[in-house]
């Protein structure tokens, strides 16, 4: 009986790191940075990207869809374009896209690569994310307009990365008078490049509007993440090779959940599509 | 049946709810958005103009005029005009016809005028104009409703709004 259980899990799982998922994601987010930093130079500012990415940076391709949906909401429209989008990726590929398309999220997986001892953050803190989109995104703009200070462009570290920085940077090299950013914007920017040394991307499980879109996609969505039960031996496998795990949790749930697809390492778990063949159980970012 | 439901029929529906949206977005949804322009208009104005109104001059009246009182009106006691060489002379023009004088007179006349006026007009703007507004700070709120912070050909306030 234990020979069997012990061939099953043999059988059942890989070695941690061994997933082709960890080894392409690295080179799919750079791929995906690359096409949102514009090289074809064509500024398509009419279209939201599906994306956590400045519009103000002076290299991005498209609109950011939480920067439209603040500023629509300050002028008092409905973002048909920004809503669509997000509904689309969202109900096809849920958070798939923070895991493996966000330029902001790539630049904490570059941070959160540096050895040092990570910890990790209460799982209730990501409702802080659906506050975030509540009040900085929709309601104090629509309220209060874009000149209130906690305007969501006005505190996103995102744009000051993406946005400002490069912004004075492009100035400066032009010989013109710097225009300085607002420094909320800078400050936050510190804590949490300072915060992914610490901790597996901070701001995308405290903060991001963008990531409480995803996650609430992440239950219905078209492609999810799926559990083979009868593969299954219990070995915690997935819960060591995800870097969101709660201290009690076998893995992030749905609503951390990145889609990062580092638990594929273990054979149990892969990804499953509604429209395909008969699904398994669904787990992380599919409704568990 | 509540997994297919929230498992096909959830995620198709809000796919076709994206789409729909999407299209609505960038073929129907549109705002009305102020904006100032300047623009070349041709006006009606009553204009100052010197002009030189021949006038009988009055026989033995020394210059002949200066019972005159104006376009107008009748000449003043005196009787029939004569011609003023001197008014002629001083005018450095032509010379009036016999019997007659010039004087000028300053009188206001309706001229067309062209003149730049900002103006403001409505558009209806779509939205995926008004993203690519936004991403550089070219709309704002205004009084009465959205208005475009900068004219057509100018170039927009900021790449940075922020």
């Amino acid at each position: 009986m234990v020979s069997m259980a012990k061939q099953a899990r043999g059988s059942s799982r890989r070695r941690p790191g061994h997933s082709r998922a960890r080894r392409w994601r690295i080179w799919v987010q750079a791929a995906f940075l690359l096409a949102w930093l514009d090289p074809l130079m064509l500024r398509v500012h009419t279209v939201c990207s599906p994306v956590f990415h400045c519009y103000s940076c002076p290299l991005a391709t498209f609109a950011c869809p939480i920067g439209v949906l603040a500023n629509f909401s300050a002028l008092g429209q409905i973002p048909y374009l920004a809503i669509g989008t997000l509904l689309v990726v969202g109900a096809s590929v849920g958070s798939l896209v923070c895991g493996w398309a966000c330029p902001f999220g790539f630049l904490q997986d570059l941070f959160g690569r540096i050895p040092t001892h990570k910890f990790m953050l209460p799982v209730w803190l990501g409702y802080c994310r659906y506050a975030v989109l509540g009040g900085l995104v929709l309601w104090i703009p629509y309220v209060y307009g874009e000149g209130h200070p906690l305007f969501f462009c006005s505190v996103c570290p995102a744009g000051a990365a993406e946005g400002a920085l490069p912004h004075v940077a492009g100035l400066a090299l032009a010989g013109q008078a710097i225009d300085w950013p607002g420094a909320t914007k800078i400050v936050i920017l510190l804590v949490f490049v300072g915060l992914a040394l610490c901790t597996w991307r901070p701001w995308c499980t405290l903060f991001c509007p963008l990531g409480a879109v995803y996650s609430l996609c992440n239950r219905f969505s078209l492609v999810f993440v799926r559990l083979a039960p009868e593969a299954c031996t219990e070995c915690d496998l997935c819960r060591d090779l995800c870097h969101l795990r709660g201290p009690s949790e076998r893995r992030a749930g749905p609503g951390r959940c990145i889609r990062c697809l580092e638990c594929t390492g273990c054979g149990a778990i892969g990804i499953g599509t509604a429209l395909g063949p008969r699904r398994k159980t669904p787990v992380a970012g599919a409704g568990s | 049946m509540a997994m297919v439901v929230q498992r096909v029929v959830l995620p198709v529906a809000a796919v076709l709810a994206g789409v729909a949206a999407l299209v609505y977005g960038a073929v129907y949804h549109r705002a009305p958005v102020a904006q100032q322009e300047i623009e070349e208009q041709v006006q009606e104005e009553e204009v100052s103009k010197t002009i030189r109104v021949p006038v009988p001059v009055v026989p033995g009246g020394g210059a002949g005029l200066s019972g005159w009182a104006g376009p107008g009106r009748n000449p003043g006691p005196g009787g029939e005009a004569q011609p003023s060489e001197g008014a002629a002379a001083a005018d450095g023009a032509e010379a009036p016809p016999p019997g007659m004088a010039f004087i000028t007179q300053t009188v206001k006349v309706l001229e067309s005028v062209r003149r730049s006026v900002t103006v403001t007009k409505i558009h209806d703007v779509p939205e995926p104009a008004m993203i690519f507004d936004i991403t550089v700070g070219g709309i704002a709120w205004g009084p009465g409703g959205l208005r475009r912070t900068y004219a057509p050909g100018e170039p927009p306030p900021s790449l940075c709004p922020t």
